[in-house]
């Protein structure tokens, strides 16, 4: 079994919590849709100040969150504005999550959320709305 | 498998179509993204022509994808990206005539 790290995790776990909010198969998802995801979820892991040791709350907090559809349709705005089509938006998607990924050896951060001019918008969305549930008083 | 039970050789790189060779690139541009286990999962190796390779299951036709990387690695950055970009488009394709498939299926 492949040790996964704790940011890996819980970025794999947003995955699959989105998935389960669409009611969707993973292999129902819009191949652009899967990869902008990731992306994004890779991003948000990087900027969001949750204790990603605790993939359990992570989880949660997804799961609790109303606008996960709303979240899923922002990032695909994004992917798709300046009308283009769905291959040019998963090429894109495709070389954000690399560049994401290579960015993984840097020690100050997962990922910099800024480094993929694409994802900024998406990631601080996600990250700024993860912070106000852990923030927020009950 | 022939109809005497022997099995077929699957193709290697030199005997793929440009379509098989970009979905193969595909799901090894994940594994070295993702991981192996995470791309198998994910995004497993599925073929587009040859119809030996194209009948693999998921986890066969990665393991075959994966044991093309030296043939992937040799390849000029021009011919990978074209050879990535088709297989892309093709993929996207099938999708989506997959699952406008399974939507006029679903209304009948």
């Amino acid at each position: 079994m492949t040790e996964v790290s704790p940011a890996r995790a819980a970025y794999e776990a947003s995955i699959k919590v989105i998935g389960a909010e669409l009611g969707a198969s993973w292999d129902d998802l819009p191949p652009v849709l899967r990869e902008s995801w990731e992306a994004a979820a890779k991003a948000a892991v990087a900027a969001t100040p949750v204790d990603l040791t605790d993939l359990a709350d992570w989880v949660q907090l997804l799961r609790e969150r109303d606008e996960a559809r709303a979240l899923i349709a922002e990032v695909r705005a994004i992917l798709l504005e300046g009308g283009q089509d769905d291959a040019t938006a998963r090429r894109r998607a495709i070389a954000a999550s690399a560049e994401l990924d290579e960015e993984r050896g840097d020690d100050d951060v997962f990922v910099r959320a800024s480094a993929c001019p694409v994802w900024p918008a998406a990631a601080s969305h996600i990250a700024a709305a993860l912070t106000a549930e852990e923030t927020t008083p009950s | 498998m022939s109809i005497s039970g022997e099995t077929a050789p699957l193709p290697r790189w030199d005997g793929m179509s440009d379509l098989d060779k970009g979905a193969a690139l595909m799901h090894l541009h994940k594994r070295e993204y993702e991981g192996a286990e995470y791309a198998v999962e994910k995004y497993p190796a599925r073929y587009f022509e040859h119809p030996g390779l194209a009948a693999l299951d998921w986890r066969r036709a990665s393991e075959h994808a994966a044991s093309l990387i030296d043939d992937a690695e040799a390849l000029a950055p021009e011919e990978h990206e074209r050879l990535y970009n088709a297989a892309l488009d093709a993929d996207d394709t099938r999708w989506h005539a997959e699952h406008q498939a399974d939507a006029a299926g679903g209304e009948s």
